[in-house]
């Protein structure tokens, strides 16, 4: 970096200062992994990206792989007894705190329950939170968006400085503004999440409607005298599939994380346990030694957003209508 | 889904009764300014009759095609004036719902890249049902499916089952196009515009399309106005060729005429620039010279004397009426009359005069 000169005299304090977990140890990660050498730098994501063109198997790996993760946090979801115990909620303190091993092997809370257990019941309100605000917000957003770019004029003017504005906020801003109003509930925080998640589906989705409209199977069906209704039912929306899912299943990886944050927050639906985000949070405080109980779920929830935009990638060439 | 009503299916012009543009100039609004893009076109076309709108890229063909479809009025910036009348109604001034029963149903449009102009995601027998559903030719599904095949094998498409199941991606350019014609025969037209329907293809797919053009005019009575830059499409099937040039009408005349005797310049350089087998080949091929001006720069006066040979004074001051030319120039019947926008047309008719003269290849 440029600054590498600088460093030949520089004080004991100013040296702590740096070290120090500020603001600026992002700024300096980033070169790490976006950089030349780092691996989402160019030369690295296009060498992989040549890897996969030249032999199918590659190409698929990462798609297997993220499927079978992703196939494995809907098992958890949907029957968890067969993954782990029957009560993830068990208070045992003789086993508060000890390590990964044999018994528990992603070790335990400070109550004595397994971590593995709570990321497995964890599973099921993780995904009610990602699907259920991706499909409601999704739906509206892609809506708004789609009708917007199909009318063009004011109505498209309009509704789009009102999608600018909330695009300015962070989706988890947002989220969290609409979730301090609302009593803590699991359907309250899906609803705040789908909120946060509209504008980002009423922009892209807008960009999609204002291309197709503009190609020439859309005059051709003005010209066999088609209602704009139908058009937009029968041709504009089928050609927006693609890039709706494909925005739709990296969201999902958001909004778990989002709903993630907000629990760590003390701001997720207070009757929900265990709660991945709330997990986090607990192991705050033994974060030193019981490394463990953060940890854990933290790979999880990173293992879920990295998966999902695997999938959302490959999804859209497959979905994607052929032309020509 | 979007079927009419009986009773607006009966107020459907009597057809057969052919389509008449006069005046017809179209605009585009900026905040730069307004540019005059069609100027005053006006021009008939007869029940069965086959008229070719020929001219260079950027004179206004298409926009003047689209302007008949009503495609004109959804684009917020272009703005057509004049009457178009068609089965005995003004378009250009008809609202919007009912301009929607006459589109489709007695005015089919065909478009130049037909791969484009198909539904990637919808099945190509699908495409046509729709078009069937809207104006109600055929009640139910049944009924519909086997109009599908019906106009599938009319358009000489063979195993039509097989292809009405296929998306468009699955068929050739050729196909693309002929199920076009398919969607726009749905609703019984009267009159088809076809906006340049064989530049996307391949030449002998070109002829075969032309002929089932011709074909199903014949048949069904039908007009047609084909638009068209390629003189040898407009010899092989114009009844009355239409001439452009920048955004106005330089010529009409019927085809025989304006391939032997051309009343304007720029006519008679585009059937010299043909190439021709009985012609010597040591000739250079004659070529206009420059190129059509943009619309915003083009001069008061005639709107091709940039580019004229014969070139006057007076050309630069004033724009030559569409008159009648030619040895009889009085009354004419409107399938046989010759309209020419020059000065000198006379003189050019006349043959005092030479223009385009091809020259010996140097070499």
């Amino acid at each position: 970096m440029g600054t590498d000169g600088m460093d030949v005299k520089v004080p004991a304090d100013q040296v702590a200062a740096r070290s120090a977990p500020d603001a600026g140890t992002g700024v300096r990660v980033l070169p790490l992994i976006l950089g030349r050498w780092g691996p989402l730098g160019r030369p690295a994501v296009a060498r992989r990206r040549r890897a996969r063109q030249a032999s199918p198997v590659r190409a698929r790996i990462g798609l297997v792989i993220a499927a079978a993760f992703l196939a494995l946090l809907v098992l958890w979801a949907i029957i968890p007894g067969v993954f782990a115990g029957t009560d993830p909620t068990a208070v045992n303190p003789l086993a508060a705190l000890t390590g990964p091993s044999v018994h528990n092997f992603l070790g335990t809370d400070q109550y004595g329950r397994s971590i593995y257990d709570e990321l497995v019941y964890g599973a099921r309100p993780a995904l009610e939170v990602g699907v259920g605000s991706t499909l409601l917000g999704g739906a509206v957003g892609s809506l708004i968006g789609i009708v917007g770019g199909y009318l063009g004029g004011w109505f498209d003017l309009l509704i789009m400085r009102l999608i600018d504005m909330l695009l300015a906020l962070p989706g988890l801003l947002l989220a969290l503004i609409f979730i301090a109003a609302l009593p803590r509930t699991l359907s309250n925080e899906i609803f705040a999440i789908a909120i946060a998640s509209v504008p980002i589906f009423a922009r892209v989705l807008r960009g999609q409607a204002v291309q197709v409209r503009s190609r020439p199977f859309v005059d051709a069906a003005v010209v066999s005298g088609l209602r704009r209704r139908t058009i937009v039912i029968r041709h504009i929306i089928p050609n927006c599939v693609a890039p709706a899912m494909e925005l739709a299943t990296v969201y999902v990886g958001v909004a778990i994380v989002i709903a993630a944050s907000l629990s760590f927050l003390g701001l997720g639906p207070s009757e929900v346990v265990p709660d991945w985000g709330t997990l986090i949070q607990s192991g705050q405080g033994y974060i030193d030694h019981d490394w463990w109980i953060s940890v854990f779920p933290g790979v999880i929830v990173t293992l879920a957003v990295i998966a999902l935009s695997v999938l959302g990638d490959r999804l859209r060439g497959a979905l994607e209508p052929a032309r020509g | 889904m979007d079927e009419l009503t009986d009773t607006e299916r009966t107020v459907a012009p009597l057809p057969g009764r052919g389509l008449s543009v006069q005046g017809l100039s179209i605009s585009h609004d900026s905040p730069w300014g307004t540019r005059s893009l069609v100027r005053d076109v006006s021009f008939d076309i007869g029940p069965g009759q086959i008229v070719c709108l020929v001219g260079e890229s950027g004179s206004g063909k298409t926009l003047t095609g689209r302007a008949i479809t009503g495609l004109v009025r959804h684009s917020p910036r272009l703005r057509a004036t004049g009457t178009i009348t068609f089965g005995g109604r003004e378009l250009i001034a008809l609202p919007e719902r009912e301009l929607r029963r006459i589109r489709g149903g007695q005015i089919g449009m065909i478009f130049q890249d037909p791969a484009a102009a198909l539904d990637p995601v919808i099945r190509v027998g699908d495409q046509i049902a729709e078009a069937i559903a809207r104006h109600g030719t055929a009640d139910g599904r049944r009924a519909r499916r086997r109009k599908v095949t019906e106009l599938l094998t009319q358009v000489g498409i063979t195993d039509p089952e097989l292809r009405a199941r296929q998306f468009p991606h699955e068929i050739s350019g050729g196909m693309c196009q002929r199920v076009l014609i398919a969607i726009a025969l749905a609703g019984d037209p009267s009159l088809l515009i076809a906006d340049e329907p064989t530049t996307a293809l391949d030449v002998t797919i070109q002829a075969q399309v032309l002929d089932l053009i011709s074909q199903l005019c014949s048949e069904r009575r039908m007009s047609v106005l084909l638009i068209t830059h390629d003189m040898g499409v407009a010899a092989q099937l114009a009844d009355q060729v239409v001439v452009m040039y920048a955004g106005s009408v330089v010529e009409i005349a019927p085809v025989a005429t304006f391939f032997l005797r051309p009343g304007h310049p720029y006519s008679l350089g585009l059937v010299q620039a043909v190439p021709r087998v009985d012609a010597p080949r040591a000739r250079r091929l004659p070529a206009i010279p420059g190129t059509v001006p943009e619309a915003a720069d083009r001069p008061p006066g005639c709107p091709f004397q940039a580019r004229c040979p014969l070139k006057l004074a007076v050309c630069e001051r004033e724009q030559p009426p569409l008159t009648a030319a030619g040895e009889s120039p009085g009354p004419q019947s409107p399938g046989t009359r010759h309209l020419v926008a020059c000065h000198r047309s006379a003189e050019l008719l006349g043959g005092g005069l030479t223009v385009w003269s091809a020259t010996a290849v140097t070499s």
